[in-house]
């Protein structure tokens, strides 16, 4: 099965590669925990290779979310707005029910293969928009099977109830008919707050049980660390460029030639962004070359 | 060359001519967002068809306030009003049409003491009930033949005396009107819903129905009876629709 990039850093190693292409990916978390921030830099990585980007709104008006991504560091994306890879579909629950009820199939049949980065943030209102449980899953599991026709799709689902208990009727549905279901758990009670990661479900892939720490940093989206180094934990990456440069001196000739200008700019982009933010503990290294791995630059 | 992106946009957003007027979403208003309008929808579920002076007694807002705001409801079309002497007010949906002035008549005081004193006494004389309701004869009368003209009552003549007896047609409405609400609820939350009010409904509380809002980023409940609470021998739950 073909692997694509989740865009989010350290999870494509826990995937086996990444995300299998035409799969469901459910990514739950109470409000803070970076589900709209994971959904937004999986729909860049898909950007930067050429792939068209639907990011279908729910509950946010789009205006907002540009302006929440532009902040968060991803500077250029009304760039490609503006071309037209990357589009906002502004939709309420009961909107988006009508269109998957009478429009759906019909859309789908037109355009079948093709192979877009889709995010429906959140999902939760579609559940919402039908009463009973039965109609709830007929609804999604409708959803989800026609839109893998078209492309990759993450689904982002709010976890109302107590921390950790996935067992809500919201919840259940998707999980169940998700490809993959991934759980990012805030605990914004604690101090300092901390967030981790847990891939629960991924289908036809090895991937890991554990608990990941992440962190979400701006210019990156979601950094997921693998261990904490305290003895050379540094607070600051005041010389990251000199880090990516010695990362890149490194490479395998062959690597080197899938080195385009567009990558070197992104990455390089990416990398001056790391340089002014706080990452607490991360070791730099591990960080270069995680980015350098999502683009597939080291093994 | 035709992008998917835009397609879907065109199909999807075309839809929003097809959804209810009043959508709301981040720093939009539903009507149902402003805590006194919460409180009146509310109460018209538990008294629909109740006149101005009814709902002010029963929230404690001011007439004007509730006047105001029952204006509001009205125009989102979370409302509707009826009535030639007296305006009355119903959640729009909560009755079906044809039950609406059976209810209303109904939802006068004098009207559902004099129903109530039947149901409880059946075979009473006028005379009777208007005393035991402290009612004056007159007004006793009057809601008699409001009664009779929905056929709740039916009159029957022994010797000298008219007495009273209820018929089957309020159980037989209360019984019809159960699909109502039961859509009724279905419509409001799905409404919610649209206007992002992240409904969830809890369905273990007993008689009502308990529907969690996340409002402002906290949480607000609306509660709607689920039935009709009906006990012919308990004066207390009849009042329940």
């Amino acid at each position: 099965m073909k692997k694509i990039k989740s865009g989010v850093y350290g999870l494509n190693r826990l995937m086996d590669g990444g995300i299998n292409q035409n799969t469901i990916t459910a990514v739950i978390g109470s409000s803070g925990a970076g589900k709209t921030t994971f959904a937004t830099y999986f729909l860049k990585r898909g950007l930067e290779q050429g792939e068209d980007a639907i990011f279908i709104t729910l509950d946010e008006e789009p205006k907002q979310i540009i302006k929440e991504v532009i902040q968060m560091g991803w500077d250029n994306v009304e760039d490609y707005l503006d071309s037209g890879a990357m589009v906002f579909v502004d939709a309420g629950g009961k909107q988006f029910s009508e269109f998957i009820k009478n429009e759906l199939s019909g859309f789908v049949e037109e355009w079948k293969g093709y192979n877009a980065r889709i995010v429906i943030d959140p999902l939760t209102p579609v559940l919402w928009s039908v009463t009973h449980r039965y109609e709830q899953r007929d609804i999604v599991s409708f959803l989800l099977r026609e839109t893998r026709k078209i492309g990759t799709v993450v689904c982002t689902l709010e976890e109302h109830t107590v921390m950790g208990d996935l067992s809500g009727p919201d919840l259940v549905i998707p999980m169940y008919l998700a490809d993959n279901v991934i759980h990012l758990r805030y605990k914004s009670h604690e101090s300092p707050e901390r967030r981790d990661l847990k891939i629960i479900k991924c289908r036809s892939s090895r991937h890991s049980s554990f608990w990941h720490p992440y962190k979400i940093v701006k210019g990156s989206g979601l950094i997921i660390q693998e261990a904490i180094l305290a003895a050379e934990a540094t607070s600051r990456f005041e010389d990251m460029s000199s880090k990516l440069s010695k990362a890149l001196e490194s490479m395998t000739a062959a690597k080197r030639k899938l080195l385009t200008p567009a990558m070197i700019q992104s990455i390089q982009r990416t990398v001056d962004m790391l340089s002014k933010e706080d990452i607490g503990e991360m070791d730099p290294d591990y960080i270069i070359h995680q980015i350098l791995s999502e683009y597939g630059l080291l093994e | 060359m035709p992008k998917i992106g835009d397609a879907l946009k065109r199909v999807v957003e075309d839809r929003l001519q097809d959804v209810q007027p009043v959508r709301a979403r981040s720093g939009e208003t539903s009507p149902l967002m402003n805590l006194n309008r919460r409180k009146l929808f509310q109460c018209l579920c538990h008294h629909p068809c109740s006149a101005l002076g009814q709902i002010v007694e029963y929230t404690g807002l001011s007439r004007s306030t509730a006047s105001w705001h029952l204006d509001m409801l009205e125009k989102s079309g979370y409302v509707q009003s009826d009535g030639l002497k007296f305006k009355y007010y119903y959640p729009a949906g909560f009755i079906s049409p044809e039950n609406v002035s059976l209810f209303a008549t109904l939802a006068i005081p004098a009207n559902h003491k004099i129903h109530a004193s039947i149901l409880q006494n059946p075979g009473s004389d006028a005379g009777s009930i208007a005393s035991l309701i402290d009612l004056p004869l007159n007004r006793a009368r009057k809601a008699i033949k409001e009664l009779s003209s929905y056929h709740l009552i039916v009159k029957t003549i022994d010797g000298r005396f008219a007495r009273y007896y209820p018929t089957s047609r309020f159980v037989e409405v209360m019984s019809e009107e159960a699909k109502t609400r039961k859509q009724f609820i279905g419509k409001i939350v799905k409404r919610l819903s649209e206007e992002r009010l992240m409904p969830e409904i809890d369905e273990m509380k007993g008689p009502d129905i308990v529907i969690t809002l996340k409002v402002r980023g906290t949480k607000e409940t609306l509660v709607i009876p689920r039935k009709i609470n009906f006990n012919e021998k308990d004066l207390t739950n009849y009042c329940i629709i």
